[in-house]
C-alpha cells in the first residue's frame, strides 16, 4: 500500500514537472514566433539611399557649417522615417497582415525612447546660440543614440540588429573621444555632413545589402 | 491530481512536434513552411505529415500563393485552432496548480 502510495505521489510530480516544461516550451516557442519578421532589407536599402542623397545635396549647396546643420537633418530622418514607415505598412498589406501587429509594436516602444532623445537633442541644437552649435558632437550622439535604438529593437528582430546597433555605438562613442580629445583635426564642422553620410548613408545601405545578398528562398517545400 | 485532466488533453496537440507547430503558430498570425521547418528543424516531410494531421482536425489552414516568382506555402491556425490550443495551455496550467496545492 504504502509502495503504491509513493508510486502514485512520485507520478505526480513527475506529470507536473512535465506539464511545466511543456509550458516553458509552449512560451519559448510562441516568443520566438513573435518575433517581427518584416523584410528589413528593402527599409535599410532605402533609409541609407536617402541618407547618401541628402549628404550629397548638403555638400552639393554648401551648407557647411553648424547654423542649418540640426534642422536639415531632422528633416532628413523625419522623411526617411515616413518613407520606412510606408514600406512596412506595403509589406504588411502585401501579406494581408496587420500594419500595427504585436511585433511592430514592441520595436516601435523599444525604439522610440532613444529616437526621441535624438529628437530633444536636434531640437535643443536649433535653440542653441549659433556660435554654441557643434555639428560634430552632435552627430557623434546621435549615432549613439541610433545604434542603441537598434540594439533595443534587435531583442524583437532577428538578422543582425543588434549588431549593427552594437557598430553604430561603438562609431559614435570613438568619434565622440576623438572628437572631444582633439585627436582627429579632419573631424571639423566642414565635414559633418560627410560623417552623417556615411554613418546614417552608407551603414544602412550596406546592412540592407547584405541581408538582400544573403536572404533565404521563402520556401522549399 | 484529478487523472480526468489527463485524460482531457488533446491527443492531436499533445504530440510533441504538433504541440510545437501550434505554439509557433499561436505567436504570430501566420508562418511560412520554410520559417516552421528552420525553426524546429524538422524535415520536410516529418513536417508535412504534422501539418496535414493538424489540418484534417481543423487546427491549422494552409495556403498557397507567389511571392517574388516563388512559392510560398503560409500556415496559420484556424479558430478552433485556436480554442484547441488555449484550452490545451489551460490544461497543463491546471496541472501545475493541482500540483502545487497537493504539496
Amino acid at each position: 500500500m504504502l509502495a503504491r502510495l509513493y508510486f502514485v505521489s512520485q507520478s505526480e510530480s513527475v506529470n507536473a514537472n512535465w506539464a511545466e516544461e511543456n509550458l516553458n516550451t509552449i512560451r519559448c516557442l510562441m516568443e520566438q514566433a513573435s518575433v517581427y519578421r518584416r523584410a528589413m532589407a528593402p527599409v535599410a536599402i532605402v533609409v541609407g539611399l536617402i541618407g547618401l542623397a541628402a549628404t550629397g545635396l548638403a555638400q552639393t549647396v554648401d551648407w557647411a557649417g553648424p547654423g542649418r546643420f540640426a534642422g536639415y537633418w531632422l528633416g532628413v530622418a523625419f522623411v526617411a522615417a515616413m518613407v520606412a514607415l510606408l514600406l512596412i505598412r506595403q509589406q504588411a498589406l502585401n501579406s494581408k497582415e496587420n500594419f500595427w501587429s504585436p511585433p511592430t509594436r514592441h520595436v516601435a516602444q523599444a525604439m522610440i525612447p532613444l529616437l526621441i532623445a535624438g529628437l530633444g537633442l536636434g531640437l535643443l541644437e536649433i535653440l542653441n546660440q549659433p556660435d554654441a552649435r557643434d555639428s560634430i558632437r552632435l552627430t557623434a550622439l546621435w549615432i549613439i543614440l541610433y545604434g542603441g535604438a537598434l540594439h533595443a529593437a534587435g531583442f524583437f528582430m532577428r538578422r543582425g540588429i543588434r549588431l549593427l546597433g552594437w557598430i553604430f555605438v561603438i562609431i559614435g562613442s570613438l568619434c565622440l573621444c576623438f572628437y572631444e580629445l582633439e585627436q582627429t583635426p579632419w573631424l571639423n564642422e566642414k565635414h559633418a555632413h560627410l560623417l552623417m553620410g556615411w554613418a546614417f548613408g552608407a551603414n544602412n545601405l550596406m546592412y540592407g545589402l547584405y541581408l538582400k545578398l544573403t536572404s533565404e528562398p521563402l520556401d522549399a517545400e | 491530481m484529478n487523472p480526468d485532466t489527463f485524460q482531457q488533453l488533446d491527443k492531436v496537440i499533445h504530440e510533441k512536434s504538433r504541440m510545437a507547430i501550434t505554439s509557433m503558430l499561436a505567436g504570430s498570425p501566420g508562418l511560412s513552411f520554410t520559417e516552421l521547418r528552420n525553426s524546429l528543424k524538422m524535415t520536410d516531410g516529418n513536417l508535412t505529415t504534422h501539418i496535414r494531421m493538424l489540418q484534417k482536425s481543423g487546427y491549422v489552414s494552409v495556403s498557397k500563393s507567389f511571392r517574388e516568382n516563388r512559392p510560398l506555402t503560409t500556415c496559420a491556425l484556424t479558430v478552433s485552432g485556436t480554442r484547441a490550443f488555449n484550452d490545451y495551455v489551460t490544461l497543463l496550467e491546471r496541472i501545475v496548480k493541482q500540483a502545487q496545492r497537493s504539496k
